[in-house]
């Protein structure tokens, strides 16, 4: 999995490539922690994750929960795979989708 | 024992176990003739409610026996209430249902919908609290000495609570429990009040296991069900390195997450505990076994945790990794939202004896489910199962708890009861009724013969094909090598026909067809778990979703299986 990390305006947006499953939540886990410190609100761009697992939603979810006070996380750009995933699991009801 | 030289936990304690002793002894009076105080708790509901506008619409006034009862008033279910718990916590009215004082409604558990909620008097509270904690501290202590008094409780109990329009509070009913402790609550706690009343955004399985861990002396660990104690060894087992640094250096890890109010609060109370820290990790190097928390904490020797019913096998799986077969363990008895029911009298029994004077008692059995067989507590058959009908001082009156309970005994004259499952909660496609003792128990032998472990499973009926069958949704531990899921199928569906007999016999007349096991994504449930927390479910009201009932829960599950399926 690769983190390919821009600006817009205030927020970071990370692009996630490839899938975030057991092996790989770890490395973006550990990459949020280290790297995304603003306050200006965090985007998750989508648009190069191929899947997704529950170990990669529990990431997402307490990412989500880290940032409610940071100007929150916004999900974006979702493949159709992933997107019937974070529908049936509820999640698009919990995360901000744009 | 000399009192002034107890700590002020101590005192408290030997307050506790005082009146608690009393209270034990007037249950066992009450077993010996339980008709006569269950019949004159109904009667002075019955007065005391007379004129609410529940009372007025049955004639509670005119009712002078059971039976007159059972004519007058019907069996209810919740959303006989509904309407009424609506104006009582949103305009704040009074009279419906109750006359007595509702200072709390208790968030049920519920599925992945709404919660409802459920009224607790105060009379039911005193109740609660009264065998809850003076009972339990006079039979532990009776069991393991007084001098068991003294040290800390790590407690797991988490009470987040939110006031309602009415000005009643509004969580679950072991959180509230926990509460009337009041001040006393950080002398008996190892846990700070930022963990035991969170905000949502805090992990409070950090802060539990950090302080647990800080607390060497720790005698007893207390929490809703014992799969709490089981999860926060398994965090401990995963997390020990960040947790040993941040004791010897009494600082929060950043990686820790939680809102910075609460971190420099916490951070303001925390010290270095380098010998501690180093104690620690000597035992953590020597890896985790079965004789762990003796290492970890050396004057444990009591748990308490639901451990029936759909928990015993976590009880289980923590003696087998980290506990042994060293501690004392006290099983709460019967305790829902909507009161208590049975309370345990010994130490290490399961068992536990209906408590008469908590609410009037009705039974319906589960194994013909038909109303016009109810009885009451004097004609409970030893070996049978029912379902509890309750009326309560809370407003509910012969309201069906859908918990079936079977009677294992009597204790003088007064039925001794476990809980089984909870009725919604068996897979009955074809009338089988399979419950969650039999699927695990199967699933159990299934285990044994493979040697391979599950961290958790639900079941769902499939009605898709012809034959109907069910589906074993498991998150596999580890599986052995070569060993097939058509192979598990096939074991499981045998071990299965053995659990639940009628199931069997369907089986084999081709009604119902070969289960089917899949395998779910390594942390599912504890992303169920995450989740369920974050839309406002208590982790001390979180029960696995053993039977899938709804299509929500469904589709959340079979959203993550493994990719192969």
């Amino acid at each position: 999995m690769e983190i390919i990390e821009s600006r817009d305006g205030d927020r970071v947006v990370l692009r996630i490539v490839g899938r975030l499953d057991t092996n790989t939540a770890p490395q973006l886990d550990s990459y949020l922690k280290t790297n995304v410190t603003s306050d200006g609100g965090l985007v998750l761009d989508m648009s190069e994750l191929d899947y997704v697992s529950s170990a990669g939603l529990r990431v997402i979810l307490a990412t989500h929960k880290v940032m409610s006070n940071r100007g929150g996380l916004y999900v974006t750009n979702v493949k159709d795979t992933v997107m019937e995933v974070l529908e049936a699991t509820g999640f698009t009801d919990v995360l901000n989708m744009e | 024992m000399d009192i002034s030289k107890l700590t002020p936990m101590g005192q408290l304690n030997m307050k506790s176990y005082m009146e608690g002793k009393k209270i034990y002894e007037h249950l066992i009076e009450m077993t010996k003739d339980p008709m006569r105080h269950n019949t004159e708790l109904l009667m002075r509901i019955l007065d005391d409610n007379k004129d609410t506008e529940y009372g007025r619409k049955y004639g509670f006034s005119e009712i002078r026996t059971i039976e007159e009862y059972q004519v007058r008033v019907p069996i209810t279910m919740f959303d006989d209430y509904a309407g009424y718990i609506y104006e009582m916590t949103e305009e704040g009215k009074t009279d419906l249902i109750t006359s007595y004082h509702v200072g709390h409604y208790a968030k049920s558990s519920g599925t992945m919908g709404n919660p409802k909620r459920i009224p607790v008097s105060d009379i039911s509270l005193d109740i609660l609290n009264r065998y809850n904690q003076l009972v339990r501290t006079a039979i532990q202590c009776d069991a393991l000495g007084l001098d068991w008094i003294e040290p800390p409780v790590v407690n797991l109990i988490e009470v987040p609570m939110t006031t309602l329009k009415s000005g009643a509070t509004y969580g679950a009913i072991s959180g509230r429990i926990v509460l009337t402790l009041g001040d006393n609550l950080s002398l008996f706690m190892t846990s700070p009040k930022e963990a035991m009343m969170p905000d949502p955004k805090t992990n409070t399985r950090y802060l539990h296991a950090r302080y647990a861990l800080m607390s060497k002396d720790t005698s007893l660990i207390v929490c809703s069900y014992i799969s709490m104690i089981l999860e926060m060894m398994q965090y401990i087992e995963k997390e020990w390195r960040t947790l040993v640094s941040d004791i010897e250096s009494g600082d929060i890890d950043d990686s820790i997450k939680m809102p910075e109010e609460v971190r420099a609060s916490l951070r303001e109370k925390l010290r270095p505990m380098p010998e501690r820290a180093a104690e620690l990790r000597s035992i953590f190097e020597a890896g985790f076994d079965e004789s762990v928390m003796s290492r970890i904490w050396p004057n444990l020797v009591s748990m308490v945790g639901i451990a029936t019913g759909g928990f015993s096998d976590y009880l289980k799986r923590l003696k087998e990794k980290y506990a042994g077969d060293r501690y004392r363990y006290l099983f709460p008895g019967v305790i829902a939202s909507e009161g208590l029911f049975t309370t345990p009298l010994h130490m290490d029994d399961v068992n536990a004896v209906i408590v008469p004077d908590s609410m009037f008692y009705e039974f319906i059995p589960v194994d013909t489910d038909d109303p016009a067989d109810i009885v009451t507590m004097d004609k409970l058959e030893v070996g049978r199962t029912y379902e509890i009908v309750a009326t309560n001082t809370s407003g509910f009156y012969r309201y069906r708890m859908r918990d079936a309970l079977k009677v294992t005994g009597m204790f003088n004259n007064t039925p001794m009861m476990e809980f089984q499952y909870r009725i919604d909660q068996s897979m009955n496609m074809t009338g089988e009724k399979t419950t969650e003792v039999a699927l695990r128990a199967a699933l159990d032998m299934t285990e044994r013969t493979f040697g391979f472990r599950v961290v958790d499973f639900s079941v769902y009926p499939d009605s898709s094909g012809d034959p109907l069958k069910y589906v074993y949704l498991i998150e596999p531990d580890r599986i052995p090598e070569g060993l097939t899921r058509e192979r598990i199928d096939e074991n499981l569906n045998s071990n299965l026909c053995q659990t639940n007999q009628l199931y069997g016999y369907k089986f084999e007349k081709g009604i119902l067809g070969m289960l089917d096991v899949k395998f779910l994504q390594p942390e599912t449930y504890l992303l169920y778990r995450d989740l369920m927390i974050s839309k406002g479910t208590a982790s001390s009201q979180l029960k696995p979703p053993r039977i899938i009932t709804s299509e929500i829960q469904k589709r959340f599950f079979l959203a993550l299986l493994e990719e192969d399926q």
